[in-house]
């Protein structure tokens, strides 16, 4: 398939996400847009609700809800992927695609070995044999960073510490050579000594390999760490997105803002109090009219009561009514 | 590890042998000897028959007795049929048993499964639901009301249509002469007997699947782009595994203990469970204690096979205990 | 110093895991293993570490809800270790305990107002005479405008709330018999960020206010650094460094603090990245745990001395304590 120049490998356009429920049809991701370029790490920021982690299970069609609803356009490698049948699908999964999860505990089957279960997803995607697979298997464990990798890759999930899961679980995760990544709160269950080492691995991968990396997270240390890129979730909907300095230098929307604020400083002077956003995440089932950030906004006026567009504001783009007015948050 | 089992196995039977023995030779007015006299003995007659078994001698030795006749020179004699051999008549019903308990296991587990299976994928349909209430129905019906519904169907009101005209007489045909005729005279007490398992296998199965549909680790094998029967047999059902082969080792243990006892008795096979039943009626203890004995031994063995089991199948069990 | 309202001395806890009849026999796990701890009256001692390190039995043992395998607690100058649930049921009003997850610690079928006055009704008022409804219905006022509850929730049922809102019943509920101590363990780690920062005022304002002393347990060492006027740091079942927590957090004595400060990612434009120290492995099992200094096999700085000498927590000045042959100046 031709590419072209500027084509970014994943674009994501108009993506709902909803479910059908008593209250009718609750919208968890409303028109979500993006694009994810080759060779760059997207941060996706969001707290509980925000359907970041929705959006992620969306690109690798695992949504399987029987009462979800999924309508827009996902882009990979100029290839639409809605709609495509289950088969054509499972060749893009795991091969081209590939995903980790938050809790590695959880996310392999305890009945087999780390090995065996990164050796099953080889060979769903090549010719390789048994031996061979097992051999790439102690391979990627090895290129993890796991020592012993020889032994290692023979023993259970449970045997092994959270940051050796993880390990094994990206080893599994990029068994395919994938272009494109997503994590899903890859460190959020880890130690932050071990994070740091997980972080690192993110990083060569990018080096050595190229792919590209959709990281989803909670935490805006992990963001201004690790990410070229951030979009910011809210309520479902993109509020910020931009390059990672402008977004930290400059946020513009005040959830940005208010996230940033909420953290309480590891240096410099302690703030008597930590300037918190009052209120919490709105549910799928009581999001405000209008803009989502509404109810728990400072500056909220009366031209919040429309859901605001995304603004360009210098290299970022901002959904809030305070940009075009000039005014900062 | 084995031996601790052993030993555990020792000390199960013999607790269950004190207290079978306690129930019929100690509880007043359960006198054994005025039961195997007859109704009407005189006391003479009473008398002797209770010097004859040893009755008129401290508790503690008549348990030694029968238990050094039970287990050491193995000529244990009935009371009531007497000359009887009891060892030797256990041994006999032991393979009546046996083929009706296989017979309706494989037809049990492999219809449950499929049962289970059919409604956990298609949950929430008509399907499933139809399923579901066929294995209600399953686990409702008495197994001997089965059994008499169908001895009136094949036996006598259709038996001569020829749809049941290959049904054969209620009894047991031994394998080794007659395979065809073992078979034939098998399949209505299997798929009778299988009837209640597999309503309630397939319900199990269908809740642990189900169970196993939602673990991170089945989103994990879709994410690696496996296909969909490679998901359900060798991550779901591999895990929910666990639950259904534990419940039958159980199951099965107590069914070859004895638990076939209705289905024996409604087809006239002559098994453990009819040998319990006929001691029972008769109060005849050596042959209880045997039929108890042989019993605690299935119940007991099949418990440390399910343990074994349990490892083999889910290495947490298995390397915990290394 | 002023007196300490609660201190541990050599306090140990070891669980026996396995029976006697298990292969290898039983094994013992040293969770907590010789701490020496003081909290002063009116402060806040933040106490951190990675998964694993014995901080939360530490807290349960302090407030007996485990039994002590050795050493001493005190609370109020009195000696608590061997007293028996009889004994320390007059103690419990003033000392409470805070968890992670509310939702978990609060019956689901109990309306908010039964589950804040509970305590008031199981323990007698001052005198040693039942309470009367007036007077718990006025406490039970005051203690909901105290957590920031709107007075129109009292009927509603722990799941009608949002984890903050949880978190506020449970602070209102250890509130409720006025505890001059209150061991908050992980009492904000499961709440979204924006959230978070609520909670951290919270706990702040009631300190202000009514003077509590707090042992705050938390992985998150940002949030440590907040809340907390001294930090002590546990790696695998013992202290390594206490200190005033602005003096540990820039100048940390013992090299596994250090570390830990160096890998928490910074959110924060302005604050100057630490030098990153990525430590490598994995925290060694509690079973089996290294001779030596307990640090010196993922230690930058261990020596052979480290491998054999167990250090002891010594002062090095400013006030920090560190246990190290080797102490950052």
């Amino acid at each position: 398939m031709p590419e072209a120049a500027d084509e970014p490998l994943l674009r994501v356009e108009d993506l709902c996400v909803s479910f059908r429920s008593e209250r009718g049809l609750l919208r968890a991701v409303d028109r979500l847009s993006f694009t994810v370029a080759p060779g760059e790490i997207l941060a996706v920021v969001g707290e509980s609700g925000s359907g970041k982690s929705l959006t992620s299970l969306a690109v690798m069609g695992l949504i399987d809800d029987p009462n979800a609803v999924l309508t827009g356009s996902i882009r990979y490698r100029g290839r639409e992927l809605v709609g495509l049948p289950r088969r054509e699908l499972r060749k893009v999964r795991g091969d081209e695609i590939a995903m980790i999860f938050q809790d590695p505990m959880s996310a392999m089957t305890p009945v087999y070995t780390i090995g065996w279960q990164i050796a099953e997803q080889v060979q769903a995607h090549s010719r390789l044999t048994r031996r061979q697979a097992r051999a790439r298997a102690v391979d990627l464990l090895g290129e993890m960073g796991m020592p012993n990798p020889a032994i290692q890759v023979d023993r259970y999930p449970h045997q092994l510490s959270g940051g050796m899961r993880q390990r094994a679980m990206i080893a599994m995760a990029l068994s395919c050579n994938p272009s494109l990544l997503i994590a899903d709160e890859p460190t959020t269950a880890l130690d932050v000594t071990v994070q740091a080492q997980i972080l690192r691995l993110v990083e060569q991968l990018r080096r050595d390999h190229g792919s590209s990396i959709v990281f989803i997270t909670h935490d805006m240390g992990v963001v201004a760490e690790i990410a070229d890129r951030v979009m910011v979730m809210y309520a479902g909907k993109v509020v910020e997105r931009g390059p990672k300095p402008d977004l930290f230098a400059t946020p513009g929307h005040p959830y940005t803002v208010g996230l940033l604020d909420s953290i309480p400083p590891m240096a410099g002077a302690k703030p008597r109090r930590l300037p918190a956003i009052p209120g919490a995440p709105p549910s799928p089932a009581d999001r405000p009219d209008g803009c989502p950030f509404g109810p728990r906004c400072a500056h909220r006026h009366d031209s919040c009561r429309v859901d605001p567009p995304l603004y360009r504001r210098g290299r970022q783009d901002v959904s809030c009514t305070l940009v075009p007015e000039g005014a900062d948050a | 590890m084995l031996l601790r089992r052993l030993g555990e196995m020792v000390f199960v039977m013999a607790g269950i042998s004190v207290l079978v023995f306690l129930i019929f030779f100690a509880t007043p007015g359960a006198d054994p000897a005025a039961r195997i006299a007859g109704r009407n003995a005189s006391p003479d007659v009473l008398a002797a028959v209770r010097h004859d078994f040893g009755f008129d001698q401290p508790l503690w030795v008549q348990y030694l007795l029968l238990m050094k006749r039970l287990f050491v020179t193995g000529d244990l004699t009935s009371f009531v049929n007497r000359g009887q051999k009891v060892i030797p008549s256990i041994l006999q019903a032991v393979p009546v048993t046996l083929s009706l308990l296989i017979g309706a296991a494989v037809l049990w587990v492999a219809v449950s499964v499929a049962i289970g299976v059919t409604a956990a994928l298609t949950r929430g349909t008509i399907v499933d639901r139809a399923l579901m209430i066929l294995g209600l129905v399953g686990v409702s019906m008495p197994v001997f009301w089965v059994g008499e519904v169908a001895n009136l169907i094949t036996q006598s009101r259709y038996h001569d249509s020829w749809f049941f005209s290959w049904v054969p007489a209620l009894g047991y045909v031994p394998l080794t002469q007659d395979p065809v005729g073992w078979f034939k005279a098998l399949v209505i007490p299997w798929v009778t007997l299988a009837i209640l398992y597999i309503g309630l296998y397939g319900r199990v199965l269908r809740a642990s699947l189900i169970e196993a549909y939602h673990e991170d680790f089945i989103r994990t094998a879709r994410a690696k782009g496996l296909g969909e029967g490679r998901v359900l047999v060798r991550h779901a059902l591999r895990t929910s595994l666990v639950t259904f082969v534990s419940l039958f080792g159980l199951d099965f243990g107590a069914l070859v203990g004895g638990g076939t006892l209705l289905t024996e008795i409604v087809f006239g096979l002559q098994g453990v469970g009819f040998l319990t039943f006929n001691a029972l009626q008769n109060l005849d203890l050596p042959v209880i204690m045997a039929t108890v004995m042989y019993a605690s031994f299935f119940v007991v063995a099949s418990n440390a096979v399910v343990d074994l089991l349990y490892a083999a199948l889910d290495p947490r069990v298995r390397l915990a205990r290394a | 110093m002023t007196a300490a309202l609660l201190e541990a001395e050599n306090l140990s806890k070891h669980f026996t895991l396995g029976g006697r009849f298990s292969p290898g026999g039983p094994q013992v796990l040293r969770a907590v293993d010789g701490v020496s701890l003081a909290v002063a009256r009116g402060e806040t001692l933040g106490l951190v570490g990675e998964s694993g390190c014995g901080k939360s039995t530490l807290g349960r043992c302090l407030v007996r809800l485990y039994d002590v395998s050795g050493g001493a607690v005190r609370f109020e100058g009195r000696d608590i270790t061997h007293l028996g649930e009889g004994a320390l049921r007059p103690l419990r009003p003033r000392l409470q305990m805070v968890f992670q997850d509310p939702s978990s610690s609060l019956n689901p079928r109990r309306r908010v107002a039964d589950l804040i006055t509970e305590p008031l009704r199981v323990h007698p008022g001052p005198g040693g005479r039942a309470r009367g409804r007036g007077e718990i219905r006025d406490r039970l006022h005051d203690l909901m405008d105290l957590v920031g509850l709107a007075r129109e929730h009292l009927d509603r049922y722990p799941h009608e709330f949002s984890g903050g809102q949880r978190q506020r019943i449970g602070i209102a509920r250890a509130l409720a018999l006025e505890p001059s101590l209150i061991v908050a363990d992980e009492s904000v780690s499961a709440l979204d960020v924006s959230v978070q920062a609520q909670i951290i005022n919270l706990f702040m304002d009631l300190q202000d206010r009514l003077g509590i002393t707090y042992l705050f347990i938390a992985h998150d060492l940002s949030v440590v650094r907040q809340i907390s006027t001294r930090t002590a740091v546990m790696y695998l079942g013992s202290v390594v460094e206490t200190g005033d927590t602005e003096t540990l957090f820039h100048r940390p004595a013992h090299p596994y603090t250090e570390a830990l400060l160096s890998a928490v990612p910074v959110a924060h434009a302005g604050e100057a990245r630490r030098r990153r120290i990525v430590l490598k492995g994995d925290v060694p099992s509690p079973l089996n745990p290294p001779p030596g200094c307990r640090f010196h096999t993922r230690c930058p700085k261990a020596q052979e001395r480290c491998r054999i000498e167990p250090p002891a927590l010594r002062d090095v000045g400013d006030g920090r304590m560190a246990a190290c042959h080797f102490p950052n100046e």
